[in-house]
């Protein structure tokens, strides 16, 4: 075919985790435009703007092309475009040089979210050298969810099943708006609605959802277990948890009953601001309309102290409704069977335990160091004697990170590799953040992006990443990390890539053949994606020849009298082979066996001076993460960084729509613009994550995100972070705001056209 | 944010928006089709699709349009819902080319 005829080729969206499918029209290796794939059987045809406008992103002006080494001081903005080869034998040496002196530890890696299908790769690379510093997102993204999930039952996250028009009759989104983070869920809710499923939504915002909902509860940030106790308590007192289910499958109960005793809704409502009235009506509703699925969201993952217990009260609650395993409710799907996805694809047995040990925040938190194998036993009993299906939830911890570059404790760590990763923008205390990535006592800082950002442009090495169009791609479930059970979805790479840009896989592959991993690596991604397939008797070809997914049965190998499937197991993955309501893990590590309230944690936090309490990042469909910020139909929505509060608040501080304020924490200060909204508690402020990719040349404030970005604001202190899985706090801390009197109107006008 | 339906789509009615759209936000008079922003989710998936360009977002919409965001809350509060592929309206095809497209 000649290379300028226009190809039609059908792709899987990589823009958010939805993974809709897409059809491409290209020209020349070039992208004319992208619609929704109507054939595909998950999305039928939809596709948002992140989607059909993919290739603004991919054809930004500001792209990096070619690998750059830094030249004078970090940061200081010049560079020198050296080759591939020479980068690699390069970083190769000096992570040699530098982890032959300090050990393999010394040498970290943190990637970003879902950027294409090849996202979290260098985890293998880094078992196989011997690391056990691995960062990744997990904390703040389903994390402590799924693993409230799995203490309790020994599986999870099961908050994503998509309710069953006509069976499932009632829907609870709590801390969760899927109308901007995952549109076919919220389609799929509405259809099961349009058949008399019921809706109740859990938020401190009016979100779009509420206007859909037959019931409102609206806490303040931070005090979900609280709801989730009272509910569990009002549930009991009128006996209208499943009783059967609950005798044949579950141990803790009485326990459990006792430990809600003193949630009733009267106290629930002096803690959470939520009226006992509307407590007791959802406790009603959920329970005369089952089977329910409560969509516990990532809003309940990012408050810090408490956030395993949260997700151990929202599983206590699925449980006792007997909500779990039936038709309708939530499915315990369990890991593939067959398919090589979870932690063997990443070599996690490869992983010396003394080296396990040592993974930064494992001394002190839990499912991080000791406790990790504890969980991968009981997990494993239950689901074909797999290993390492949790290992996604346990990787090093962030703010440790930092802290061991910085101070170098618990030992230095003294090379980082970022992909597709601006902690600067993302990470809780990003002053810390970036003072880490500045360091001398970092002495190697690579990093493979799109972009220049806050982050990268720090780094010694810059490498042009490819863009999720440039690469293949593969979902087991989710990627690698196969919440969907037996499920496989393949499509090769639309274009090929331009410049030279790579994918992750191409620069773990690169640097392993330079540091002894010459086996371990196949020439291409899709020869390793081959290998993670075979055990279920498929490969990348075959795969991707399939319109949408293949699950089930197809994706099972059938080995005859070696079938894992006969192997007896374990009803749930847990000790006891129980669903436990009091968790056995968490007493033998030390914590409360039965999920706990505690409020987010602030050291030094006033409530006088700061009455107000502050949540942070709420998703919008025309962003995903900090790719956000780069992307043109997110900046015409979105100009300039918002602060949203109630116009009752706004009155009080002599604050108007459109004026400048400050926004304080205990943590620091930052400027963004008021924006006044009857939808959100009059106690409550939401704040934007936000930077400036256009100010990247601003000496005082390079990016903007001193000034702006939420951030500044967040904590992870090792106080307020949750004692088993180091979640640290985005959401739910005490602030204030200040009317910015110099610049209030002033600055309205030039910066929002600026 | 808030995604409108203008004049663009009067005596047409197309309806290729309705068969992207993920939440059943479009209403209908004899006329054009309203969006309501309640339900509406700003997914922007209708916007391409209109073969006469009616379908705005609110930053990209024209000064000499924005009357049209008031038009779409009201009017489709009181209409009924749009649930699949209409039939075109008369005249729909020649309306389409007066209007250049």
């Amino acid at each position: 075919m000649s290379a300028i005829e226009v190809q039609e080729k059908r792709a899987v969206c990589c823009a958010c985790h939805q993974q809709c499918g897409l059809v491409v029209r290209t020209r020349a290796n070039r992208i004319i435009d992208i619609s929704g794939d109507k054939q595909h059987p998950n999305s039928a045809g939809f596709a948002c703007l992140k989607g059909t406008r993919a290739h603004e992103l991919l054809d930004h002006p500001d792209r990096i092309h070619h690998p750059l080494k830094r030249r004078g001081r970090r940061g200081g903005g010049e560079w020198q475009q050296i080759s591939w080869e020479q980068a690699l034998d390069e970083i190769a040496a000096s992570v040699r040089k530098l982890t032959d002196s300090h050990g393999a530890e010394a040498l970290a890696y943190s990637f970003g979210t879902f950027h294409g299908a090849d996202w979290g790769i260098g985890e293998r690379f880094m078992n196989l050298f011997g690391s056990p510093n691995t960062v990744a997102q997990d904390k703040v993204c389903y994390g402590p969810g799924a693993l409230g999930e799995m203490l309790t039952y020994g599986f999870g996250p099961s908050f994503f099943t998509f309710p069953i028009p006509g069976k499932t009759r009632c829907v609870v989104l709590w801390g969760f708006r899927p109308s901007a983070s995952m549109p076919l869920l919220w389609r799929q809710i509405l259809w099961a609605k349009n058949a008399g499923a019921r809706l109740i939504v859990v938020d401190p915002e009016r979100v779009k959802e509420v206007h859909q909902a037959d019931l409102w509860l609206q806490p303040l940030p931070g005090t979900d277990t609280a709801v989730a106790l009272g509910l569990i308590h009002a549930i009991i007192r009128e006996s209208r948890h499943d009783a059967a289910f609950v005798e044949s499958h579950t141990i803790g109960f009485g326990e459990l009953s006792e430990h809600v005793s003193s949630f009733t809704p009267e106290q629930v409502e002096s803690l959470t601001s939520v009226p006992s009235s509307k407590l007791v009506q959802a406790a009603h509703l959920l329970t005369e309309q089952s089977p329910a699925i409560i969509h516990a969201g990532n809003g309940l993952c990012q408050s810090g102290r408490g956030a395993v217990q949260t997700g151990r009260a929202m599983a206590c609650l699925i449980a006792i409704t007997g909500n779990l395993g039936v038709e309708g409710g939530h499915a315990l799907t369990g890991p593939p069977r067959d398919l090589l996805a979870n932690g063997d694809a990443i070599a996690s047995s490869a992983l010396p335990p003394a080296q396990r040990n040592k993974r930064l925040g494992a001394e002190r938190f839990a499912v991080l160091g000791a406790g990790y194998a504890d969980l991968d036993e009981a997990v494993s009993r239950a689901w074909y004697g797999r290993k390492h299906l949790m290992n996604w939830l346990s990787s090093a911890h962030e703010p440790t990170l930092w802290r061991a570059i910085v101070d170098q404790q618990p030992y230095p760590v003294k090379a980082l590799v970022l992909q597709h990763h601006n902690p600067v923008g993302a990470s809780a205390n990003a002053g810390l953040a970036a003072a880490a990535l500045a360091h001398p006592n970092l002495e190697l800082l690579v990093a493979q992006d799109l972009f220049l950002n806050a982050a990268s442009s720090l780094a010694d090495y810059v490498l042009p990443a490819a863009h999720w169009l440039e690469k293949p791609f593969l979902s087991m479930g989710l990627g690698l990390l196969g919440f969907a059970g037996d499920y496989v979805e393949c499509k090769p790479a639309v274009l090929s890539p331009s410049h030279a840009h790579r994918g992750d896989y191409d620069f773990w592959r690169d640097l392993g053949r330079r540091l002894g991993q010459a086996g371990d690596w196949p020439e291409t991604l899709e020869a390793f994606w081959d290998t993670c397939l075979a055990p279920a008797s498929l490969d990348f070809a075959t795969a991707s020849s399939r319109l949408g997914p293949l699950f089930g049965p197809e994706t099972r190998a059938g080995r005859g009298a070696a079938s894992i499937q006969d192997t007896p197991r374990a009803e749930y993955g847990t000790p006891s082979g129980k669903i436990e309501l009091r968790s056995s893990l968490m007493e033998r590590w030390g914590e409360s066996a039965l999920p706990e309230y505690s409020r987010p944690f602030v050291v030094d936090a006033s409530k006088d001076e700061f009455p107000l309490t502050l949540t942070t990042g709420g998703r919008k469909i025309e962003g995903f993460h900090q790719d956000a910020q780069l992307m043109p139909a997110f900046r015409r929505r979105n100009p300039m960084p918002l602060v949203s509060m109630h116009p009752e608040t706004a009155r009080e501080a002599d604050i108007r729509d459109g004026e400048w304020v400050w926004l304080e924490t205990p943590m620091g200060r930052v400027r963004q613009c008021a924006r006044l909204t009857e939808d959100l508690h009059r106690r409550v402020i939401h704040a934007d994550r936000w930077w400036y990719p256009e100010r990247a040349g601003d000496t005082e404030d390079p990016f903007g995100w001193r000034t702006t970005n939420v951030n500044v604001c967040t904590d992870s202190a090792y106080e307020s972070c949750d004692p088993v899985l180091g979640t640290w706090l985005l959401r739910g801390l005490p602030c204030r705001i200040v009317k910015d009197r110099d610049t209030a109107t002033a600055g309205t006008k030039s910066e929002r056209t600026a | 944010m808030t995604t409108v339906v203008t004049d663009n789509c009067r005596k047409c009615r197309f309806t290729e928006c309705v068969s992207v759209c993920p939440v059943e936000c479009f209403h209908y008079d004899d006329e054009m089709l309203y969006i309501d922003p309640n339900v509406c989710i700003d997914c922007s998936a209708c916007v391409p699709k209109c073969p006469v360009t009616a379908i705005y977002e609110k930053c990209d919409l024209p000064e000499e349009k924005s009357g049209w965001i008031e038009i779409n809350a009201a009017r489709s509060a009181s209409l009924p819902v749009c649930t699949g592929r209409m039939e075109l309206l008369p005249g729909a095809l020649e309306r389409k080319a007066e209007l250049g497209f």
